[in-house]
């Protein structure tokens, strides 16, 4: 936690910005750091890891499906359709839908551009897809950079084309329509409704009961004010 | 190749020239024919040195500079589609087919389609699960593409499917040194010979689609869900944030920041941070809403 809340002081514009971030010597100790982390930290503890993978009873899964059998925990009673791929480090709840062409628990798109060279960070997590969830066709998860998991909270649903990023954490009966994007570490609050092809920023706070209408830009936190009633359904 | 040779309708010729490949306004091939339609269309000729003909309306032949070939019609884009698909027999306007060279260190899953002929993989490439790679690709080394991409797609070119509806595609794809394209995304091939091309170390997020001919620059970062249409040149170091749109044939300079949501439908300068709909500058933009 303090590891975590470390790095996210650090990914801070204010931080990533300042002068003393832009001399040669401190890019060159960034850099070196980096390298540094992403050599050792997937083997070490801070990489979350998904020892034994296990399979439920009742589940339908197609044969072009592509998934990791080792190190995949999948439930009870759940559809996996067709080209699907799932990657290490997932664990799927029961009764889950996963349609044509998801791609679960891919690498993120975390990049740092330190002295004139793009340097990926290593992805440590995993993702969590919890029961009654509907994932519809070529979604992409991808799994959190920092050692946690990505999370989809129990019965929601996410529509077609929809990217969600690493290590985000997605409420309870969340509804997200198609084409929308959600970049890295947005919290999105229970019973939340999204609309087709909305952008949402890195790092976004969106409370419980909110409503985001179709095409549009979330750059800010949206947060319930105590005048609002909550939604009656 | 001069335009009275291949041209049956000599009448149209205003001026003869000699053009060797095709393209668009802002490619730089060598010798190129290109076809222009509005008067803005003029000034981006006049830049580009290696334009050589003009395909154009017959109300624009005027302003077109004394060095060019022209060639009057008056839908000058059909005119052009249809001497694409004409030319396409030529093996000068054709990428010629090679033997696969896939590298031994390549790690290529067993899902993934290479295509049986003209594909070239580079050492340590990693092409991961459904990964479909069509031929004319060149992929460099240490490149990655993550799982149910499409490289090298034929492009649906909604302007030239009104005349002439199957499109053959003359070019191909190349992904230049540690290129990373990741999952559901999708490449398409080049219309016209030469590649759409990616940068060195350029990063592609989820769920892109890359038009046809578009050439990207180094070290760009480009997040999910962006657009590119046809004919595009972006410049090193851009960043282009999630759900943008480029409009096609636009040219987009170094070190530009296009931010989240923007629709982007003209070109940008060096240097520049655009965003919103209709992206303009950001400090002209800040202006205009004091202003108001």
């Amino acid at each position: 936690m303090i590891l975590q809340n470390f790095f996210l002081k650090m990914k801070s514009a204010a931080v990533a910005d300042s002068w003393f971030m832009h001399t040669s010597v401190m890019q060159y100790l960034v850099k070196t750091g980096l390298l540094f982390f992403n050599y050792f930290a997937p083997k070490t503890r801070l990489c979350q890891k998904v020892r034994t993978g296990s399979l439920g009873k009742g589940n339908a899964i197609h044969p072009t499906a592509i998934i990791d059998y080792d190190k995949v925990i999948i439930g009870d009673f759940c559809n996996i359709e067709k080209n699907v791929v799932i990657e290490k480090n997932t664990i799927i709840g029961n009764q889950a839908t996963i349609s044509d062409g998801v791609v679960i628990g891919s690498e993120g798109f975390e990049l740092r551009r330190i002295a004139g060279q793009i340097i990926p960070v290593a992805h440590l997590g995993g993702v969590i897809i919890h029961d009654n969830v509907h994932i519809g066709p070529h979604v992409c998860i991808d799994k959190s950079s920092l050692g946690e998991y990505t999370e989809v909270g129990e019965s929601s649903t996410i529509l077609s084309s929809v990217q969600v990023g690493h290590g985000i954490k997605i409420g309870k009966n969340v509804t997200v329509s198609d084409g929308t994007m959600i970049g890295g570490y947005a919290r999105i609050g229970d019973r939340v409704k999204i609309g087709k092809h909305c952008s949402i920023s890195d790092g976004i706070l969106l409370d419980e009961d909110i409503v985001i209408t179709d095409y549009t830009v979330v750059t800010r936190d949206v947060k319930r004010s105590s005048h609002d009633t909550p939604r009656s359904s | 190749m001069k335009l009275s040779d291949i041209l049956s309708e000599k009448n149209n010729i205003i001026r003869d020239g000699i053009f060797s490949s095709m393209g668009t306004l802002y490619s730089q091939y060598p010798q190129q024919i290109v076809y222009a339609v509005r008067e803005s269309d003029i000034i981006k000729i006049m830049a580009n040195a290696s334009t050589t003909c003009v395909i154009t309306t017959p109300s624009l032949v005027s302003m077109i500079p004394d060095t060019r070939g022209i060639v009057s019609a008056q839908d000058p884009q059909s005119a052009f589609y249809a001497l694409q698909s004409a030319l396409h027999q030529n093996p000068d306007f054709v990428l010629q087919p090679f033997i696969n060279q896939i590298s031994p260190s390549a790690k290529i899953h067993q899902s993934a389609v290479i295509s049986s002929t003209s594909v070239a993989i580079g050492r340590d490439v990693v092409i991961e699960k459904n990964v479909i790679v069509n031929e004319q690709t060149i992929i460099d080394d240490g490149s990655i593409i993550r799982s149910n991409s499409t490289i090298g797609n034929i492009p649906l070119q909604l302007g030239a499917v009104k005349y002439c509806p199957e499109i053959l595609p003359s070019g191909g794809v190349h992904l230049h040194r540690e290129v990373d394209i990741h999952a559901n995304t999708c490449l398409h091939r080049a219309i016209f010979k030469g590649f759409t091309d990616i940068g060195e170390q350029t990063k592609i997020d989820n769920l892109n689609t890359v038009g046809s001919g578009t050439t990207i620059g180094k070290r760009c970062l480009i997040c999910g869900g962006v657009s590119i249409g046809e004919s595009v040149v972006i410049g090193d170091d851009a960043w282009i944030g999630p759900n943008a749109i480029l409009e096609n044939q636009i040219s987009i300079g170094k070190n530009v920041y296009i931010t989240i949501g923007s629709t982007v439908t003209r070109d940008i300068d060096n240097d520049k941070v655009v965003k919103d709909n209709y992206a303009i500058d950001r400090k002209r933009f800040k202006k205009v809403i004091r202003g108001m």
